[in-house]
């Protein structure tokens, strides 16, 4: 037999949001390093329209030649490369 | 009181008659009972089939074993608002259901406790999805044969 034991008062839900409260408070906070900013806008423009006018190379092909900019100029280790790019891959 | 490491966690399910599963309810107690996890907050989203949003808290299904919740349900303070549930709902498709929970990772409490202690700082958390691993790990063979 199940122990049915309700609470006391259902939540309202009418309080701050926690995801606006997250965005909010990741935009302002220093925990972003530069790395993890510079791979999460590689793999933001994946997410963003459609290109004004003609690529002259495929988007992704772009992104890849990106994160090996970013590799050779320090600003990502080989194990954080080598994530981003499969995540680039895999979306 | 102190809180470890909470995570949101949004799972789409075929219908909600799939979520009251034995299977699910009995894998949850066990992370329950032994203090892997608490479960802070949990409500259901369902989407009709003309796109609107229903909203079911625990307390509406009545098809939910409880002594599942029983520990935690006294604790459950509401921390997910209808703000979150209607952002999230935006990525549902109609007639689908979705379980939205709350928990804390108790079990990694003491840990993130010494690294704060040692002044570490949090760089990157990401969970790997398994075909991203399967696909890496495919590679490395290649490229050792």
């Amino acid at each position: 037999m199940h122990r049915r034991s309700r609470r006391q008062s259902v939540p309202s839900r009418q309080g701050p949001s926690l995801l606006g409260t997250m965005a909010r408070t990741a935009a302002i906070s220093s925990t972003a390093t530069a790395t993890s900013r510079a791979v999460n806008q590689a793999i933001d423009q994946k997410a963003t329209k459609p290109q004004q006018e003609p690529a002259a190379q495929p988007e992704l092909l772009a992104q890849l030649t990106q994160l090996t900019q970013l590799k050779e100029a320090g600003a990502l280790t080989e194990e954080e490369f080598k994530l981003a790019k499969a995540k680039l891959l895999i979306y | 009181m102190v809180i470890g490491p909470i995570e949101m966690l949004c799972i789409k399910f075929p219908s909600s008659s799939s979520f009251v599963k034995d299977g699910i309810a009995s894998a949850l107690r066990v992370l329950v009972e032994n203090k892997t996890i608490r479960i802070i907050d949990i409500l259901f989203i369902q989407k009709n089939d003309i796109g609107e949003v229903i909203m079911n808290e625990i307390d509406d299904l009545d098809a939910i074993d409880y002594s599942i919740f029983d520990p935690i349900i006294a604790d459950i303070a509401g921390l997910i608002s209808e703000a979150d549930v209607q952002t999230i709902a935006q990525n549902l498709d109609n007639n689908s259901f979705a379980a939205l929970m709350l928990f804390e990772n108790t079990w990694a409490t003491a840990f993130r406790d010494e690294i704060v202690n040692a002044q570490g700082q949090l760089l990157l958390n990401e969970r790997i999805p398994s075909s991203v691993i399967e696909e890496v790990m495919a590679a490395q063979k290649t490229v050792s044969i």
